[in-house]
């Protein structure tokens, strides 16, 4: 089996998972480049010694920057309803640099449930770009879980897509165990029909100095649900610690729902704390000015919708990356059902 | 061109046109001046199609259409373009995209292809230089943060790139310092062509030095109460409104 997932213009480093099963033959064919490890687990024994299981393991050595990105794609194409599992753990050593794009990606149509574990940890000084994006029927379930240890300087910035699917649990687990961590944890969905989609963030602002800005954008059609939960926790000696929370959403029906629960517990006394929470429609006179223009409302709803998803993309550092989602975004803001039929990453088989 | 007859508006429950009748014809420059809280951006509104303000008596036409059978880009796209009092902000869409879309929507309408990437470009940076409108402000989001001259630059920016047959510039003098306001009028100036019109919204006689009316209009309580040429604006500077109310 042949796969050709490709983003255009994007010069990365592929590893193929099938079924969440590590494909052992495009290990065969992967050659990482210096200072890059994978280190496949046999079965479920433990890979390291940490608690979490894995398929394999991602090891950054100390001091390396990995100038192309690594895309792991986890192909998904049972032909019976199952439960699809993979698991992996990054570690991004001392003074490193890696950016990570993953996707699970389905090519069939069946029901299936997809788990997705990931743990990382960055260690002082390094740095991390993980983009998690995901190709899968609209029947399935999606549960991904990642969790994150940083360590004093070092650097995450975390992007979570959330195009199609039916029901899309997303949990983030990060915490800041050594002083003058810093992250950006960014979300964007955007979904109609019945899609339901459950954002759970936890930021852990254990160490002084810390800085985190969280910032999830949602736009929602038909009778689809989002539920954000964001904690944000900042310990007692947590001192000058910089949090930032922020969850926008755009109904566009009366039947479509959100929930945003911001939870933000603060037990440090100089700290920059702040969130915000929104639900709203689109600006009227926005919309009225573009038409005023000979924008028809329409076009003008889809450009102010856009502009709004806009928000979380321009983050993307990797600018193919970038362009893709700027594209993917503007055909599913016009209404294109974006599923495995018409199969975004244009994998050939 | 424009034709407007015994019209009446409302918002809510509230009347704020009261029978109003202007005739606009190609070539002209008009100015319209009055009290604050007459109706004028309210006509400006109506006339853009604006769905809050519910039209009760009168008709509206443009070049021989009737407006209300139009949506508001139906119009804009007929060639009616209005600059507004307060321009909205629109965070995340730049002027360039904005444009282009605005531009070719238009286009499309009129039965053209959009027009190619390279003319757009150039036709750009041609109507860029005619409000002075830096590259860096032509780069951001709509007004997003814009100074009140900037945006009132931007109006005219669009104006130009749209090339409509009839524009209302709704106190697009206002907030401008003497040099803004010189280019701001140049600006109007230059776009002036014998098939287009110009209807100048206004509380200073200063504007109508640098664009020169055909026509001024007094406005007030809802109607056009007296209409004259260049000279009433000057005997409005002079007397005050209190001599329309009376
Ligand atoms: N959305 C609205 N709701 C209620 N009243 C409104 C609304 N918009 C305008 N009005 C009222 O309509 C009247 C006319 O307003 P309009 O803005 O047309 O006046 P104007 O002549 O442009 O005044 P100015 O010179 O101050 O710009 C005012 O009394 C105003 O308060
Ligand atoms: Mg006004």
């Amino acid at each position: 089996m042949k796969f050709t997932c490709k983003i255009k213009n994007l010069d990365a480093y592929l590893l193929i998972l099938h079924n969440g099963v590590f494909d052992q033959k495009s290990i065969r064919h992967f050659a990482p480049p210096k200072g890059v490890k994978i280190i496949p687990c046999r079965d479920t024994r433990p890979c390291v010694s940490t608690e979490n299981t894995g398929n394999f393991r991602i090891e950054i050595t100390p001091n390396t920057i990995v100038e192309k990105p690594l895309q792991l794609i986890n192909v998904i194409d049972t032909v019976e309803p199952l439960d699809v599992v993979h698991a992996f753990e990054i570690v991004v050593g001392q003074g490193s640099s890696l950016s990570l794009i993953h996707c699970d990606e389905s090519m069939n149509n069946v029901k299936n449930t997809i788990q997705t574990n990931v743990s990382i940890e960055l260690k002082s000084h390094s740095s991390l770009q993980y983009y998690n994006l995901q190709n899968i029927n609209n029947h399935s379930t999606l549960n991904n879980q990642t969790e994150v240890k940083q360590h004093e300087h070092s650097r995450l910035i975390s992007h979570t897509y959330t195009l199609n699917g039916k029901i899309l649990n997303k949990h983030q687990h990060i915490d800041f165990t050594e002083e003058y961590a810093n992250s950006d944890v960014q979300g964007l969905y955007l979904l109609d029909k019945n899609q339901d989609c459950f954002h759970r963030i936890r930021l852990n602002h254990n160490q002084p100095n810390g800085r985190s800005n969280q910032l999830f954008k949602g736009i929602l059609d038909d009778s689809a649900r989002a539920h954000f939960e964001g904690y944000v926790f900042v310990e007692k000696h947590a001192q000058k610690t910089e949090a930032l929370q922020n969850n926008k959403n755009l109904l566009l029906t009366d039947k479509a729902n959100v929930q945003t629960h911001p939870f933000l517990e603060i037990y440090a006394d100089d700290v920059k704390c702040s969130h915000g929470a929104t639900i709203g429609q689109l600006d009227e006179d926005a919309l009225f000015y573009s038409r005023t223009r000979g924008i028809p409302e329409k076009q003008a709803k889809t450009l102010l919708m856009y502009a709004f998803a806009h928000d979380v993309v321009r983050n993307v550092h990797l600018e193919p990356l970038r362009e893709y989602l700027e594209n993917l975004i503007k055909r599913r803001l016009n209404g294109e059902n974006i599923t495995c039929e018409n199969c975004v990453f244009s994998c050939v088989r | 061109m424009l034709t407007i007859k015994n019209l009446h508006a409302n918002i809510g429950e509230k009347e704020i046109l009261k029978g109003l009748n202007l005739q606009v014809n190609a070539g002209e420059v008009h100015a319209i001046m009055g009290p604050n809280g007459t109706g004028k951006s309210t006509l400006a509104s109506v006339v853009a199609g604006r769905e809050k303000f519910i039209v009760t008596q009168g008709s509206i036409t443009f070049n021989g259409k009737n407006l209300f059978d139009l949506s508001v880009e139906e119009r804009a796209a007929e060639g009616i373009f209005i600059g507004f009092q307060y321009p909205v902000e629109i965070p995340g869409v730049s002027i360039a995209n904005f444009m282009r879309t605005a531009v070719n929507e238009q286009r499309r309408y009129r039965g053209l292809d959009p027009m190619p990437i390279f003319e757009f470009q150039a036709m750009m940076e041609e109507k860029q230089k005619i409000v002075e409108l830096t590259d860096k402000l032509a780069g951001r989001s709509v007004n997003e943060g814009f100074s009140g001259g900037e945006k009132k630059k931007n109006e005219i920016f669009q104006m130009a790139m749209l090339e409509p047959k009839l524009a209302i510039l709704d106190e697009t003098d206002s907030g401008l310092d003497i040099d803004a306001l010189r280019i701001v009028a140049n600006g109007v100036n230059k776009l002036k062509r014998p098939d287009n019109a110009t209807v100048v919204i206004t509380h200073y006689q200063r504007l109508l030095d640098y664009i020169v009316p055909d026509f001024v209009h007094i406005m007030y309580d809802g109607k056009i109460v007296k209409t004259g040429d260049k000279t009433l604006a000057l005997e409005l500077e002079d007397k005050g409104y209190d001599w329309i109310k009376s």
